[in-house]
């Protein structure tokens, strides 16, 4: 694999990462509130 | 070369990235564990402490939870940004002064502060001591009911007869649908 192909695949994985990190924090911060 | 250098750095990000979204919900676990292993809890003292006058209490609103180490100042707010800063008392509920039901929610585990306010609520039994410290005075329950509820379940907010404390978050942990309410009557009030 040549390093380009190794560069893009990383900076897909690194924006992958990223974007997980968001989903799970917003998972996490919903609100709690019970009837809302 | 250069991109060489890069592409260990990306590495590097993707790796540190990864491992604090995998590893951080596990600390107050660990915390917790370290806790029961190497002290009694501080807050037990603080609880069964006997409170001579009003200047020993704390200045703040403060909710004591020996069992699941938690000794933390309540927050007064309009909206769910109260949730941001620890323990919030729904401004809906009665409060531990006014007698009735006391509502007091928290985030089970966030990755922005605070981490894990009622982290460990599932570690609270029936029997066991909860202390509020309200406006200078200290009030105690023993839990009573301990139970999960779908998000629909309003009555655990509703106004009751006796003064009790209810707790509550999200569970379970992971894929939080349900809600861990912890009901506690009151035992003593000051």
């Amino acid at each position: 694999m040549s390093e380009r192909t190794r560069f893009l695949l990383l900076s897909c994985l690194l924006l992958l990462s990223l974007a997980l990190l968001y989903v799970a924090n917003t998972a996490l911060n919903h609100s709690i509130l019970i009837g809302r | 070369m250069k991109l060489a250098r890069i592409n260990t750095a990306l590495l590097g990000f993707i790796i540190a990235i990864n491992g604090y979204l995998l590893l951080m919900p596990v600390f107050p676990k660990l915390t917790y564990w370290w806790q029961n292993h190497t002290h009694a809890p501080t807050s037990t003292v603080a609880l069964n402490k006997k409170v001579r006058s009003n200047d020993s209490l704390p200045k703040e609103n403060r909710l004591v939870a020996p069992t699941m180490h938690l000794d933390d100042q309540i927050f007064e707010g309009k909206d769910l940004s109260a949730l941001k800063y620890g323990p919030w008392r729904l401004p809906y509920t009665s409060t531990p002064a006014k007698g009735g039901n006391t509502v007091i929610v928290g985030h089970r585990y966030t990755y922005t502060n605070p981490q894990g306010t009622f982290y460990s609520l599932d570690r609270v039994h029936v029997g066991d001591q909860i202390a509020v410290f309200w406006q200078h005075k200290k009030y105690v329950y023993r839990v009573h009911e301990v139970r999960t509820v779908t998000p629909d379940t309003v009555n655990v907010e509703a106004p009751t007869a006796d003064n009790r404390l209810t707790l509550y978050t999200c569970t379970p942990l992971w894929l939080p649908k349900d809600r861990l309410v912890v009901i506690a009557l009151q035992e003593s009030s000051p």
